[in-house]
């Protein structure tokens, strides 16, 4: 048997709180593409990131072409021939396309002077092969989303790399630009390279790679060659045996009454014409791929981000009363996406954080100050409630893992008790047991009748959660389904592949 | 959308040109309202006057465009030409000697500054508060705070000509020129630019983030201590209040240039001095107007001001530009 190009072994990563990586084991051959596939938080970024010298492993061995390589910069990892094509890229907006390319190894005239005509040439001639329509001279700033990929995509082609790492690439391209990428990928393989290719959509990995491996809560859980799986053994490989049970059907939520009624939002080149209503006790889930415009949605209800125009009218009283979204926010509790930028305050405590939205609610009566006793007994209860694991509910929630950290933030919310809930990405980054237990507390909130908008790029969590389904593309609305309707279908639909028309099955 | 892509067309149209025409105005306001403004005499002591903070102001722009601040660069230029000056009286240094050293001086007192920053992570702008106060203080304590008159070589450099235009006019230029060769066509100078793109993502990239910080606030003490030297010449003494207040000017200036605060975005040619002009222009023609000198601070102030919005609000319309070419692709 042939020997790998590229092994890693028994890598283990710890962070703060959570074990990112266990004795971890993969091996990547010359001329063959490597699929590794895992679901969000299932260590494969933080592997690549090994990889590509982002970030130290604590131990393990990496060896390439069957000599120990010290990766522990991503200068040593360039000095090994590895290129990193990230999936948030590492682009500089005020800087032109060449030198976006060549900014770690510009041509030089002399020993000084940067060659710009080299540059520019060899530039042209990597977006060339990539079939992109760019000048080497436009600012990247400038350039839409597939483009700056694009562009992401070049650098990683320039000069003498031998193993490529391709972090989600298709996410924001084009049909076109998809293709021109599989047939640089291709070539890569033809020409003896590694490609490491890491995606969510798995007919790509039986399109273009030959090996595949899985990796579930930090450790690897399957290595094998394509032809010897199939798709639905992969699936069960990167779900694993937790699994939140399926219902069968969607709960009364969604025949209920209605809460609130959105209507005519837009916003210039973001979103266009959005109108939905969200029933009491609903989870409502926003689907669609990364920019599609469902978190904007979100932060537009609650005026976190400007628009042209909308027009909100919530349930008072059994009647739709017109509200601003001043208004909408006194009623509409918002988790972001982000819980560690902007949703916690890290080096507070757990306490503190709980009350910060709830702290005129808590004020003593006839006095300014908070009520330092219901404000312990609130955050015990919901501590209990939540099944918070802490210390003490003065320990600091920068040293919390992700799941207690984001029942921190539910907790902070259920002080509240808003009637409506938005939530973005709760369970990003969380290991597979917090990610249930997240989707237990959703659930039940739902179920005691707060509506819920849920956001996700879990496709298998929206499906188990949401009773129904709002399908966004670029900024437009372009399906509303019920329960029941198949993963297929959101997928197809949110990538484009389907064109329908709002209300395709759900009403 | 054609309609909405042209509005976008003339936004850029004004952000990028706009204040060319604003300057236009102002030199065609002075030159009307005060007859011997643009006199050759009058352009070219303007320009005389400008000289130091032509080349401070450059120092700055390198500084802002790595997304950072540096507001030692007066005391820099205070402390290292008192040096300078105590050595030429007390140790009998030649000028030229004398010189030299207030430039390593410059350098050592911004390699202080780069230290702090990049070793002990202190925020640049808490770092050069402190080095603001405490290099001053140490140039006081030195010189008791006594003027320390200048030999007659050194004040005969400060208003000397070549071709009829100062000697420190055509310094001044030839550090514009350069350093902005440094930074349009060096590895250096792009990594300056890449870095007031974000230091993690530069990170990423494999640049080295720190050595480029540090050397950048040497490079920007360096020249700090040059402007210091030009400064010192020109009024033939080394006075308390040398380079008072001048680095707070050179933000200005850099950002009336279009050197944005926010790190990454500017040229040092025509930039530095486009914002450096501007604000001698104004100062000049005050004068010339024989308005109340403290008039002067206001205006100042309000300029700033002006700019410091337009840059703010430039960045944010930018956001809204990338959004819309977001959804043509």
């Amino acid at each position: 048997m042939e020997t790998p190009y590229l092994k890693m072994k028994s890598v283990e990563k710890s962070f703060p709180g959570v074990k990112a990586l266990s004795n971890v084991n993969v091996e990547a051959y010359a001329g063959e593409a490597l699929a590794l596939l895992g679901a969000n938080g299932s260590g494969k970024s933080t592997l690549m990131n090994i990889l590509g010298g982002v970030i130290a492993a604590d131990s393990g061995k990496i060896s390439i072409n069957e000599r120990i390589a010290s990766i522990k910069s991503p200068m040593d990892a360039a000095i090994h021939g590895i290129a990193f094509v990230h999936q948030e890229m590492a682009l500089l907006p005020t800087m032109t396309v060449m030198e976006n390319m060549f900014i770690s190894h510009f041509p030089l005239k002399a020993k000084l002077k940067i060659d710009r005509k080299e540059m520019r040439n060899q530039c042209a001639k990597v977006l060339e092969r990539l079939g992109c329509h760019i000048s080497p001279e436009n600012i990247v700033r400038d350039l839409g989303t597939g483009e700056r990929q694009m562009v992401e995509i070049g650098r990683a082609l320039l000069g003498n790399n031998k193993i490529f790492i391709f972090d989600e690439p298709t996410s924001s391209l084009c049909k076109q630009e998809k293709e021109k990428l599989i047939s640089v990928i291709e070539k890569l393989k033809k020409d003896g390279l590694v490609v490491i290719y890491i995606t969510h959509f798995l007919n790509e990995v039986f399109e273009m790679c030959e090996r595949v491996s899985v990796l579930r809560g930090g450790e690897v859980v399957g290595n094998s060659r394509i032809e010897d799986i199939s798709m639905d053994a992969l699936v069960r490989m990167m779900v694993g045996d937790i699994h939140i049970e399926d219902r069968g059907s969607a709960r009364e939520g969604s025949r209920s009454e209605v809460i609130l009624e959105v209507k005519n939002l837009n916003r210039k080149g973001v979103l266009k014409n959005i109108a939905f209503s969200l029933h009491k006790g609903e989870i409502l889930g926003l689907w669609g791929l990364l920019g599609s415009g469902r978190t904007e949605i979100a932060r537009s209800l609650v005026g976190l981000d400007p628009v042209d125009s909308i027009a909100l009218r919530y349930a008072e009283n059994g009647e739709l009363v017109r509200m601003t979204q001043d208004m909408a926010r006194k009623r509409i509790g918002i988790i972001t996406e982000e819980r560690r930028v902007d949703g916690l305050f890290l080096s507070m405590s757990v306490k503190r954080n709980m009350s910060m939205a709830f702290l005129p609610g808590m004020k003593k009566k006839n006095s300014a100050s908070v009520d330092i006793a219901l404000e312990d007994s609130l955050c015990d209860q919901f501590i209990d409630r939540l099944n918070i694991k802490v210390s003490s509910k003065d320990q600091t929630v920068g040293t919390l893992s992700g799941g207690n950290q984001q029942k921190v933030i539910i907790g902070r919310w259920l002080e509240v008790n808003p009637s409506i809930l938005i939530m973005d990405e709760p369970t990003r980054g969380l290991d597979v047991s917090a990610k249930a237990e997240i989707a237990r507390i959703i659930v039940r909130l739902a179920e005691e009748g707060t509506s819920i908008i849920l956001i996700s790029s879990e496709i298998d969590e929206m499906m188990s959660l949401c009773d129904r389904f709002l399908v966004l593309n670029k900024g437009n609305l372009i399906g509303d389904f019920t329960y029941g309707v198949s993963k297929e279908k959101l997928v197809g639909i949110a990538a484009g592949s389907e064109s329908v028309h709002v209300g395709g099955n759900g009403k | 959308m054609r309609l909405f892509d042209r509005n976008i067309d003339l936004k850029d149209f004004i952000f990028k040109y706009g204040y060319f025409f604003v300057v236009l105005a102002v030199i065609v306001f002075f030159s009307l309202s005060a007859p011997h403004f643009l006199d050759y005499t009058n352009i070219n002591s303007l320009f005389h006057a400008s000289s130091p903070m032509l080349i401070v102001s450059t120092g700055m722009a390198f500084v802002v465009m790595t997304g950072k601040l540096d507001i030692s660069l007066g005391s820099i230029a205070y402390l290292s030409t008192c040096i300078g000056a105590l050595l030429m009286k007390d140790l009998g240094a030649t000028p030229s000697v004398a010189f030299l050293l207030v430039i390593i001086m410059g350098a050592l007192l911004g390699a202080i500054n780069g230290f702090i920053v990049v070793f002990l992570r202190v925020n640049p702008l808490i770092t050069t508060l402190g080095t603001l106060t405490a290099f001053r203080g140490i140039g006081l304590i030195l010189t008791q705070s006594y003027e320390i008159r200048m030999p007659t070589v050194v004040r005969a450099f400060g208003t000397a000509r070549f071709s009829g235009i100062f000697l420190d006019v055509w310094l001044a230029i030839a550090v514009l020129i350069v350093l902005h060769f440094i930074h349009r066509h060096t590895v250096y100078g792009r990594q300056v630019t890449a870095l007031g793109n974000g230091e993690e993502i530069c990170k990423r990239l494999g640049i080295r983030v720190e050595s480029v910080t540090f050397l950048t606030f040497i490079l920007a003490g360096t020249l700090a201590s040059l402007g210091g030297i030009i400064s010192m010449a020109q009024i033939g003494q080394s006075t308390t209040f040398l380079g008072k207040g001048i680095e707070f000017t050179a933000i200005a200036a850099i950002v009336l240039g279009g050197i944005s605060l926010f790190g990454g975005e500017g040229r040092i040619l025509p930039g530095v001095l486009v914002g450096v002009f501007t604000l001698e222009l104004i100062r000049n023609g005050l004068n010339h107007l024989g308005a109340n000198p403290y008039l002067y601070e206001f205006v100042n102030g309000g300029i700033i001001y002006v700019a410091m919005s337009a840059d703010a609000l430039k960045s944010r319309l930018r956001g809204l530009v990338l959004l819309v070419s977001d959804e043509d692709v």
